[in-house]
């Protein structure tokens, strides 16, 4: 075992650290960026996205081709801590990058890589997802919205709901049912769908935090072609598990944004402590716990990453991940609550909305998407454990 | 020995419940969202039900009861969620003249020992509507009038349903208490608040089974999951036993003699704080993505029981108050 990471590495780590302290939107040039979740927000995202892209930081560990660098995992894990380091703008093409492209370089045809990942690496296209509909959220094999057969195409019909971003995306990817007569899992297929198409219209929901994060997304006699299938028709329950596990497992949530939160969370018990001594120190084993959580986290990674490339794979395993990271997330932000008191609500010295607070949340959000925690641990006590099913 | 409620105490509960179906289902607390102002209609409704005079002598304008029927009036106020400072004006209904017949709406405001350099920030929910200030400290009370210390409004605080002022400090007023009045002021306070908190804990708890028993997926209800059931389970023990402490902190109250009030007071308040916020939770993991909606009420609990919860005190220090009078 060595937890030394090699020369190229270490020189991405500088090269990375320095562009992204000359070039993250902070106050006084151009930033903080307003809300993803408003039109003039997802606006300047995009943007960023962009910037991103043209220095080839968009995503590292694609093929130079696609507008990536040829990095390996461990290359990109790196390039996620400088970025969370730096407190770069959370990456409006997320559902894209890190969900839809790894299920797209293992099921797509060389068609779709060079269609789609160039204009989603650039933020020229950005995706949002469409798996969960009003009566099948942990049970997805239980959707209803159809996809018929009509002439050489496919018309889309149904209605998905809790689409993050989908009230500005720009296309999204989710699960039809193809063949009704089939076994549920069996008859569904994965589809690309522009959100520009005749018959789609979109109806944003208000989430709990005030922002309007999600959609619901109806389809209304949708047609697409053949080419927008990932993979083969009435085999999109296997595709849409590889996105699944990207979404739990290694790629959306890496570790960089939790060792940072708790960097931050200590940065702030320190500031804490001088003020107000009882508090912090009440607080004290709270923040350490933190702290331990999110390196293991890392660690935990670490040793994932090594894994798959030795040829292996992430299964069930990232359900472990998911369980661990959301409910990491939710301790931070409710320590940084106890520690900031009164001070929680109040918008910062330069009047930015109270990033702690709104951090916590959307915290409340993570043990219930991604599948819920009770889903997870179904899933890690019969698919990891081997214990009988209920 | 009897550790159950009463015949009048029970139908204390059925009234004020009606009460508060009647003037706050939840459309009408939700219509004030965001409001900065009082529903003084509202307001006026529960003055005129006794809700802040009610443990005052007859003569005082009050019905005589004790502390143990307070608990299970604020506890239906907490179901519904009601808005506005309710314990406080309760608490200070002997103490402030206008408080019981809630002409005057109190605020109440713990002073901490300052820390030398430390401009420390408070914030006050209501303070627009408030007729007194009530600052507690060990040794007394102080009564500020609230059009002297000139807050500044907060934008965008956490619970839409509690309007927040910003004060630079805990101002000073005149002295209307000394330290046995402070120390029951604080008590009553924390035995109602802790009841109102134990309400809102039922509550959530009733929603997430009332959905468990309904809401399906995998072909059959979501409760008859175990993880869901167990989620379930466990909001009802919190709530329960939060419910006995209150209980037990406000029959204490009334008779002094069966313990230490107001180390009852602390314990009930801590557990019922804990209660409301785990609940509400829990209640929105078993609503799933519907739980992280603004339209589902779950999210108001848990603000309410966050900013409830700040105003009683961090759960070490309550802890601490326990541990001390051991
Ligand atoms: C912020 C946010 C963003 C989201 N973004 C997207 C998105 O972009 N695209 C998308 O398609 N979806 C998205 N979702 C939806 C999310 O995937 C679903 O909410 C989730 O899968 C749960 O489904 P549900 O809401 O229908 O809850 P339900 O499935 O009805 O679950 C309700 C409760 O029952 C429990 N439960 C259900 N089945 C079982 C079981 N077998 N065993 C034990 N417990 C069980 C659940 O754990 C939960 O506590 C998002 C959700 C949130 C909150």
């Amino acid at each position: 075992m060595d937890l030394r990471f090699g020369p190229d590495q270490e020189r991405l780590r500088v090269e990375a650290r320095d562009w992204l302290e000359a070039h993250v939107p902070r106050a006084g040039n151009g930033g903080p960026l307003p809300s993803l979740d408003t039109a003039e927000g997802f606006d300047a995202h995009r943007v960023w996205e962009r910037t991103m892209f043209e220095a080839r930081w968009a995503v590292v560990s694609w093929p130079e081709r696609y507008g990536g660098r040829d990095g390996g995992l461990f290359d990109w894990l790196v390039f996620e801590e400088e970025y969370y380091r730096a407190q770069a703008p959370t990456r409006v093409g997320q559902n894209g990058i890190f969900l839809l492209a790894p299920t797209l370089f293992e099921f797509g045809t060389e068609e779709q890589k060079d269609r789609y990942l160039p204009p989603m690496a650039s933020g020229e296209e950005i995706w949002c997802q469409g798996w969960s509909e009003p009566d099948a959220g942990s049970d997805l094999a239980a959707i209803r919205s159809r996809a018929d057969r009509r002439g050489g195409d496919w018309v889309l019909n149904g209605q998905k709901t809790w689409c993050s971003r989908g009230a500005f995306a720009d296309w999204l990817f989710g699960l039809f049912r193809s063949d009704p007569a089939a076994e549920r899992h069996r008859g569904l297929t994965y589809f690309l769908v522009p959100m520009d198409a005749p018959g789609v219209t979109v109806r944003p929901i208000a989430q709990l935090d005030g922002e309007t994060g999600f959609a619901e997304v109806f389809f209304d006699d949708v047609v697409v072609p053949d080419a927008q299938v990932l993979g083969e028709a009435h085999r999109g329950w296997e595709v849409a598990m590889a996105t699944a596990g990207s979404e739990r497992g290694l790629s959306l949530r890496s570790p960089a944004r939790y060792t940072e939160a708790a960097a931050r969370l200590v940065a702030l018990h320190r500031r804490c402590a001088e003020r107000h001594p009882v508090r912090a120190a009440r607080l004290a084993d709270a923040v350490a716990k933190a702290v331990v959580d999110a390196e293991a986290y890392r660690y935990h990674t670490y040793m994932t990453a090594t894994r798959v490339l030795a040829g292996g794979s992430v299964g069930a395993e990232a359900s472990m991940n998911k369980v661990f990271w959301s409910e990491t997330d939710l301790a931070i932000h409710r320590t940084a609550l106890e520690l900031l008191g009164p001070e929680a609500e109040l918008l910062d010295d330069e009047g930015r909305p109270p990033a702690w607070l709104d951090g916590y949340l959307f915290a409340l959000a993570g043990p219930i998407y991604a599948g819920t925690n009770e889903i997870q641990r179904n899933v890690v006590a019969e698919r990891v454990l081997g214990l009988p099913r209920a | 020995m009897d550790f159950e409620l009463s015949d009048d105490e029970r139908s204390l509960a059925d009234g004020m419940r009606r009460l508060c179906e009647g003037r706050f289902p939840m459309e009408r607390v939700r219509a004030g969202e965001g409001r900065r102002a009082l529903d003084t209609e509202g307001w006026s409704a529960l003055a005129e039900a006794g809700v802040f005079s009610l443990r005052l002598a007859d003569e005082e304008g009050g019905a005589d009861l004790g502390t143990a029927a307070a608990a299970v009036v604020f506890e239906e106020l907490g179901r519904a969620l009601v808005p506005g400072p309710l314990a406080a004006t309760h608490a200070a209904a002997g103490l402030v003249k206008g408080a019981a017949t809630g002409d005057r709406p109190v605020g109440l405001l713990r002073r901490t020992p300052p820390v030398p350099g430390d401009p420390r920030p408070v914030l006050v929910g209501d303070l627009g509507s408030l007729g007194a200030l009530l600052v507690v400290a060990d040794d007394g009370v102080e009564l500020v009038e609230p059009d002297a210390v000139g807050g500044a409004p907060v934008e965008g605080g956490l619970d839409p349903l509690t309007p927040l002022w910003r004060l630079e400090a805990v101002p000073r007023g005149t002295p209307v208490g000394d330290g046995p009045v402070a120390e029951a002021l604080w008590r009553d306070f924390l035995v109602v608040e802790a009841a109102f908190l134990v309400g809102m804990a039922a509550v959530t708890s009733e929603m997430a089974v009332g959905y468990a028993k309904v809401r399906r997926q995998f072909d059959r209800p979501i409760g008859s999951f175990q993880a869901v059931k167990h989620m379930c389970a466990d909001m009802l023990v919190r709530a329960e036993t939060a419910r006995a402490a209150v209980h037990a902190a406000a029959v204490t109250v009334d008779q002094p003699d069966v313990g230490d009030a107001v180390r009852a007071a602390h314990g009930a308040a801590l557990l019922a704080a804990q209660a409301a916020e785990a609940n509400a939770r829990a209640c929105i993991q078993v609503h799933g993505g519907m739980g992280f909606t603004w339209e589902v009420p779950a999210h108001l609990y848990l603000k309410r029981a966050i900013v409830l919860w700040r105003a009683l005190g961090p759960a070490t220090r309550l802890a601490d108050v326990v541990a001390e009078r051991f």
